[in-house]
């Protein structure tokens, strides 16, 4: 899968750029607030339907415009999202007919890192869950809209336990929605991770060029058990009480952590900086392949200024292992192009210079 | 002059209160109605006045029903099937399904869903006299129709937790489109598991 073909008018701080991208390694760099990310983010909304951060779609179109349009040429197809502002209105055409976003997604498979997705070692609970299923929705179409299910029967259960006395079969209902819907999510996170477990420590040892055993372990308190939906709607009933007193949802799937293990030992709390970033590489190197095994297709890469975080020599190590025919878009901050690591400018096909949301291609 | 003689300005502060006007449209409105014939104004006015004093909610259903009548049009039907009963949010959805002109039963409508994020408990809607309805009355089967969102989900849920134990019939329509496009630029995804008719009851 590759982008042949990018149009962005009024989107961000582009009023208007035209780029065909390489089909491997495409750097991008410029100075902080130039647009990096805001390129990064078009193609992501894209193919995702929602902007990065939770932002309002509308957050897209420039300031002071009212509408925006973001085109992509892939392999054959158009895809053209057309954002107008003041109805609030989102056109989405494929080879000039009206669609919707899920044929987009279909074409145009994204793989984002960013160094808020490398927070999932050193990160919160959260971070990691982020992570968690942000990973299982690029490979599961329903796993999303299963999740926004389950928040939203959350809040609903957090506000009637901060309510005055909650009627008792009205919690039961929540709590038996909730065991559904948290059960699926719970056996389709502990699916992924042994898909992930699979092969981390294959890519780990590529990485550093030694033997090593890094495995992630997911923290539910569901355990092991085989009926997870009965298990959840039992450690709900028995959380009941507490959860009245403390007026808070003690169990289930939002409450789920990771634990990265490198040898035996949490790579959180023992792991040098080095091992954390080996052990990102590898997470990322595994994503690219599990993608792969399920689409049998690579998606697109966006490595968006992830070099703070994995440092020079492990980043040109993973575009090293990477396969040869993945299109990535890496950007890096630099001020001048002489800045640029050599290593990366020699391993790019495309090099791209923004300045004030206006790029210019150099190579 | 920054602004109109006090009773324009009045009428236009009126129209605002209402759901989707904004002050262009409250203004817009009310120099209309400044330039229309007296007769036309009286008649409006008769309308507004009368929607509240000459209508009341039925007393077995609750849906909307003329002041002189304790019940509405369909409990008053004697060739309506008064052993099924159809459970709706609103009195517009009744009307919704009173227009398929496929349902030939009785209804009850519950005046809203369950949702604590509102403060909307089971007591702030009909559901204690649909339960004495079923106790008392001689209704079979009850069909559920309401919205699949989580709110019409958790209220499905409830009702039947409760309506079980009377022994009476309970089942829920199939909700084949996924509503919800009430979100600014709505997501779809959000919207494709379109949780159709997935509660077993
Ligand atoms: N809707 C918008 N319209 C115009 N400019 C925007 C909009 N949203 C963000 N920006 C600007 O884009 C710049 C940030 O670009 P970004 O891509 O994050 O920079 P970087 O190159 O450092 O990644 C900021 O200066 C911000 O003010
Ligand atoms: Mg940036
Ligand atoms: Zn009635």
């Amino acid at each position: 899968m590759k982008i042949d073909r990018i149009v962005l008018r009024h989107v961000r701080n582009f009023a208007s750029v035209e780029l065909e991208p390489d089909g491997g390694l495409n750097l991008i760099t410029g100075p902080n607030a130039a647009g990096k990310s805001n390129l990064c983010e078009a193609i992501y909304y894209a193919a995702k339907g929602f902007p990065l951060k939770g932002e309002r779609q509308r957050d897209l179109i420039q300031w002071g415009e009212s509408e925006a349009l973001l085109e992509f040429s892939l392999s054959g197809d158009q895809i053209r999202l057309h954002l107008n502002g003041h109805a609030r209105a989102k056109t989405i055409e494929v080879n000039h007919e009206k669609r919707n976003q899920s044929d987009v997604s279909a074409l145009l498979r994204v793989l984002l890192f960013t160094p808020d997705e490398l927070q999932i070692i050193k990160g919160s609970p959260e971070q990691r869950r982020h992570f968690l299923d942000r990973s299982i929705a690029d490979l599961k179409r329903d796993y999303r809209a299963m999740l926004l299910e389950y928040e939203q029967l959350l809040r609903r259960k957090s506000a009637l336990l901060r309510s005055e006395r909650p009627p008792v079969e009205l919690l039961d209902v929540y709590d038996e929605a909730l065991s559904e819907r948290g059960a699926w999510l719970v056996a389709q996170r502990r699916a992924y991770v042994q898909k992930l477990n699979g092969q981390l420590s294959q890519r780990y040892g590529q990485i550093c060029g030694q033997e090593a055993h890094l495995q992630v372990h997911y923290e539910t308190t569901l355990g092991e058990s085989d009926d997870l939906r009965r298990e959840l709607a039992r450690q709900l009933a028995q959380a009941r009480r507490e959860e009245l007193r403390r007026q808070q949802t003690l169990v289930g799937p939002h409450r789920d952590d990771l634990r990265f293990d490198l040898n035996g030992h949490d790579l959180r709390r023992f792991g040098s900086q080095g091992e954390q970033k080996s052990a990102l590489c590898a997470l990322l190197l595994t994503q690219v392949e599990l993608h792969y095994e399920r689409f049998g297709d690579h998606p697109i890469l966006i490595l968006d200024d992830v070099l703070s975080e994995l440092d020079r020599a492990r980043t040109q190590r993973l575009l090293q292992l990477l396969p040869q025919n993945l299109q990535i878009f890496l950007t890096h901050t630099a001020s001048a192009e002489e800045e640029l690591p050599s290593e990366l400018r020699q391993s790019a096909r495309r090099l791209y210079v923004i300045t004030g949301g206006r790029i210019v291609q150099k190579l | 002059m920054d602004k109109y003689p006090e009773p324009l300005e009045n009428l236009i502060k009126e129209f605002q209160k209402l759901p989707s006007i904004g002050r262009k449209t409250a203004e817009r409105l009310a120099f209309y109605l400044l330039h229309q014939p007296p007769e036309e104004l009286d008649l409006l006015s008769q309308a507004i006045t009368n929607v509240k004093e000459k209508i009341r909610a039925c007393k077995i259903c609750f849906n909307y029903t003329e002041i002189e009548h304790e019940l509405c049009e369909i409990c008053r039907d004697p060739k309506r099937d008064a052993s099924v009963v159809c459970v709706v949010s609103h009195p517009q959805e009744l009307l919704k399904l009173e227009k398929t002109r496929e349902y030939r039963g009785l209804y009850h409508v519950l005046g809203g869903l369950i949702s604590p994020v509102n403060g909307v408990g089971p007591e702030q809607l009909h559901i204690e006299e649909l339960l004495v309805r079923l106790r008392t009355g001689n209704v079979q089967e009850v069909i559920l129709a309401l919205d699949p969102k989580v709110e019409g989900e958790a209220t499905a849920m409830y009702l039947a937790r409760k309506i079980k134990p009377l022994g009476v019939k309970i089942t829920q329509i199939a909700h084949g489109v996924p509503v919800g496009r009430d979100l600014e630029f709505a997501d779809e995804v959000t919207l494709s598991r379109a949780l159709a008719g997935r509660v077993q009851l």
